[in-house]
């Protein structure tokens, strides 16, 4: 039965999947537009991840690229200092990726939630001083630099790829029996255990799943443009995760990736105006805070149920 | 005898006050005890300590032979051991049939003993406590006696073998007491042991096999309800010195 | 401008951020105290106060400056307020969540606003007043020595007044126990607003004294944020004031014993080490309210 109401999930990313697809080979492997989009697809697994944690588990994570800042790091780390064979690269990348949400789940796992969001802050603050400290590692404000290992056109499918696995795997989680706790923990962590939900467990599998998807998205990233700096432990990055999710709709898988696309390409044509590009997220995100707590495609699923209830008459 | 829900010498602290004071009791399976006492005697805190929400500063807690007195409430629950409460609070987002499907989730063994289904032993809660009909609404839009059945049918989710209730008929009409009452009955025939605290001592008394009273936190009665209200000393920690002289034997 | 042992410079300088960062971090306390909310706010109003100080100064100079120093506390507090009445009222019923995207929403506004008209490099403000002293043979500037008495001063002041006045009782018990403080007759949402107001003070004042002896930049505001939150959770929310003071020493030495020790562009990683083992090993804080 669950299959049935995922159909027009599948559905949805099934042809924007095949979209994306066959728009890299009809405009020519345009390099620009694969460029925007191969972001846009990376910022869309940057905040359904985000989603599972803010949205459904109530974990506000204002440094979500962290995870995959530290994945990226690391695979160029042993890219530059120790070749090993990139797939155990890659592995590196992704325990260090899974790793440091643990940084941050541990230690919230005995209060309440909201002190998740400050935790957060503060791992962003700390991670970008180790890297700006040790320049001699981590390169600085330079950060680090490989020549190029995948072709941008493998690199792309592949990110679009991921994008889909991502959402489709967030949608399942969401709705089997730890996309139900996770709600649970979100409305009441205490009464949440009450009914035999091992809290700990849960926000721990969530870190784990959202910095999953964040660090391959990470790593695929760094391939993508062969470069990773200090900029992904900045705030106004993961600030963007944020906006983008609440903007879409926490709570949403759907809205969240609605949200990351459509900002990520209003991102990018945004440039020419970047000085007041930040000032205009903070009060766009302000604004969405205060008139439309669920986002627009929470508050158009919201509207949707009230509608059906007003029908059948109660 | 088999030895059920022990508490033995059981205090709490909170910094100087002391809430819990040297409290032991057992409990055999089966049993329906009332847990009574004037406002402040301490009833919800000894609540909050045997369901692991509170740690108890001394003291142990034995439950179907293990030592609980340190452990969580999600592994009580587990284990068989589901507390409700006084003011309801349900999962507001989650529809009715969804609230009670938590419980299931986490604790399924006990209920595929006995049920082909989950979702056979679902329907039967939702019909049990009345609530069937409005399966598919969010709870966050129920009335509080709704919110109090729902808060009875979620607590039966985990297939509890022991049912604390906190106040069932806090906020009710006499007829949803009515209601609850049956329900509860029906619970305890089932097998389901159940310490249920409560103030409305007349409806109280209908259900219970067993009364334990609580003053200032310390135990000062438990037994028969025929015996405990005419307990002087209970009847003095509820009307005072002078009614209770006049009116032993209620 | 250090001489004198490694020791006594940790000692006496950590006297000084003890104070500092026990005011940075009262204001947010207090707030959190009275009205439960995490103001997220909080660092960067006091980095307004900073800049706001540097264009003052900049214009002027700190001697004329008493009556614009004050305008700049009152500044603050008028922010406070805006931020408090404007905004977090209307979502104190809310999520938690909606409370803290909206205060880091008006965080960064903020932050960029600074950084649209004053801009990001960072910017030095001189001392109110010059010169230096040697405490047991460290050299201090007399700005340094200024500031943390200054700090001390409106602390004990705070102090007194929560402890001793009629206002100050209402607010203590708004802390502990709303509904049985609005029983007894406490008008809570004043107690909010004359918390918020002390709160800007506290803020205000705090921006003042720091400004002069660190750097200001955009990302001070953040800093200061973490640092607030850090000593407040070490100190356990809702518990003593003076458990703030603990509090602060315990981090500012912390950091200071990391910056000369390890690097002093890592003294923040002191400060969240001790964040994670609080939050890990004793959530409620030193001496906040245990279950």
């Amino acid at each position: 039965m669950i299959w049935r109401k995922e159909l027009f999930t599948f559905a949805g990313v099934g042809i924007i999947f095949i979209g994306l697809a066959l728009i890299a080979p009809i405009s020519d492997y345009d390099y620009y537009l694969i460029g925007v989009l191969t972001s846009a697809c990376l910022w869309v697994i940057y905040v359904v991840s985000w989603d599972l944690l803010a949205g459904y588990t109530g974990m506000l994570n204002f440094g979500q690229l962290l995870f995959a800042g530290v994945a990226a790091y690391t695979i160029a780390l042993f890219e530059l200092n120790y070749p090993i064979p990139r797939p155990l690269m890659m592995l590196a990348g992704l325990i260090a990726g899974i790793g440091s949400s643990l940084l941050i789940g541990l230690p919230s796992l005995r209060v309440r939630s909201v002190y998740f969001a400050l935790v957060s802050f503060a791992m962003l603050l700390v991670f970008s001083r180790i890297t700006l400290t040790f320049i001699w590692i981590f390169g600085g404000d330079y950060g680090l630099s490989i020549p190029r290992v995948y072709s941008r056109e493998h690199l792309y499918f592949t990110i679009i790829i991921l994008m889909a696995v991502t959402i489709v795997t967030m949608r399942l989680v969401v709705r089997s029996r730890i996309g139900m706790a996770l709600q649970c923990i979100r409305e009441d962590e205490e009464t949440a255990r009450a009914v035999g939900i091992n809290v700990s467990r849960y926000k721990l599998l969530a870190c784990l799943i959202s910095s999953f998807f964040t660090s391959l998205a990470g790593i695929c990233g760094f391939y993508y443009m062969g470069h990773v700096g200090p900029e992904m432990f900045g705030m106004m990055g993961s600030f963007n995760v944020v906006l983008m999710g609440v903007i879409g709709g926490t709570g949403t898988i759907l809205g969240a990736a609605l949200g990351g696309g459509v900002l990520a390409m209003v991102l990018e044509y945004m440039r020419p105006v970047a000085e007041y590009r930040n000032l205009l997220y903070a009060l766009l995100l302000t604004v969405v805070v205060m008139a439309a707590p669920r986002g627009v495609w929470g508050g158009i699923v919201s509207y949707w149920n009230q509608k059906r209830r007003i029908k059948k008459g109660i | 005898m088999r030895e059920f829900l022990t508490i033995k010498s059981l205090h709490k602290y909170f910094g100087k006050l002391v809430a819990l004071h040297d409290i032991s009791f057992c409990v055999n399976p089966g049993e329906v005890v009332g847990l009574i006492g004037p406002n402040g005697a301490g009833k919800t805190t000894l609540f909050n300590v045997i369901t692991g929400f509170y740690r108890a500063s001394s003291g142990q807690i034995i439950f179907k032979g293990q030592d609980t007195t340190q452990f969580s409430p999600n592994k009580l629950a587990e284990m068989g051991m589901i507390r409700t409460f006084q003011i309801p609070r349900p999962f507001k987002e989650l529809t009715v049939h969804d609230n009670v499907a938590v419980g299931t989730l986490f604790s399924p063994e006990r209920i595929n003993q006995t049920h082909t289904s989950t979702e056979e032993f679902i329907e039967k809660i939702l019909k049990r406590v009345k609530l069937h009909p409005l399966k598919d609404q969010p709870a966050g839009i129920l009335g509080h006696g709704n919110l109090k059945l729902l808060e009875l049918g979620r607590a039966q989710g985990p297939f509890p073998e022991l049912l604390l209730l906190d106040e069932p008929f806090a906020g009710l009409t006499i007829s949803e007491i009515e209601s609850v009452s049956e329900i509860l009955q029906a619970l305890a025939a089932g097998g389901l042991t159940l310490i249920i605290v409560e103030h409305k001592l007349r409806e109280l008394m209908k259900l219970v096999t067993r009364v334990i009273v609580l003053h200032y936190g310390e135990k000062i009665a438990d037994g028969i309800p025929k015996d405990v209200t005419q307990n002087e000393q209970v009847l003095k920690a509820y009307l005072g010195r002078r009614w209770s002289k006049s009116n032993a034997g209620y | 401008m250090r001489e004198g042992g490694v020791i006594e410079t940790v000692f006496i300088f950590g006297i000084i951020w003890t104070a500092l960062y026990s005011l940075i971090t009262l204001g947010f306390y207090l707030i959190f105290g009275v009205a439960k909310v995490l103001n997220l706010t909080h660092g960067m109003i006091i980095m307004s106060t900073c800049y706001v100080t540097f264009l003052l100064v900049t214009g002027l100079h700190w001697g004329s400056l008493g009556l614009g120093l004050i305008g700049g506390i009152i500044g603050t507090v008028l922010l406070t307020l805006i931020i408090y009445l404007g905004f977090i009222k209307k979502l104190l019923t809310a999520p938690h969540t909606s409370m803290l995207l909206l205060t880091a929403g008006l965080a960064n506004i903020i932050q960029q606003i600074i950084i649209l008209t004053v801009g990001p490099s960072a910017k030095s403000i001189p001392s109110m007043i010059t010169g230096s002293t040697a405490i047991l043979s460290v050299v201090l500037s007399n700005q340094q020595i200024l500031s943390g008495s200054i700090a001390f001063a409106l602390m004990a002041l705070l102090v007194l007044f929560l402890q001793k006045t009629k206002i100050g009782q209402a607010i203590r018990g708004v802390t502990q126990d709303r509904e049985t403080a609005v029983m007894c007759g406490i008008n809570a949402e004043e107690m909010y607003v004359i918390t918020i107001i002390i709160a800007g003070i506290l803020a205000g004042v705090a921006g003042l004294l720091v400004a002069p002896i660190q750097a200001v930049t955009p990302e001070i505001g953040w800093e200061m944020m973490v640092t607030a939150f850090t000593v407040a959770i070490l100190a356990g929310l809702g518990g003593p004031i003076w458990g703030v003071i603990v509090a602060a020493a315990i981090v500012a030495y912390a950091e200071l014993v990391t910056a000369f020790l390890i690097a002093p562009t890592l003294k923040e990683g002191a400060a969240f080490v001790i964040m994670i083992l609080t939050l890990m090993f004793r959530p409620s804080g030193l001496f906040g309210k245990v279950r």
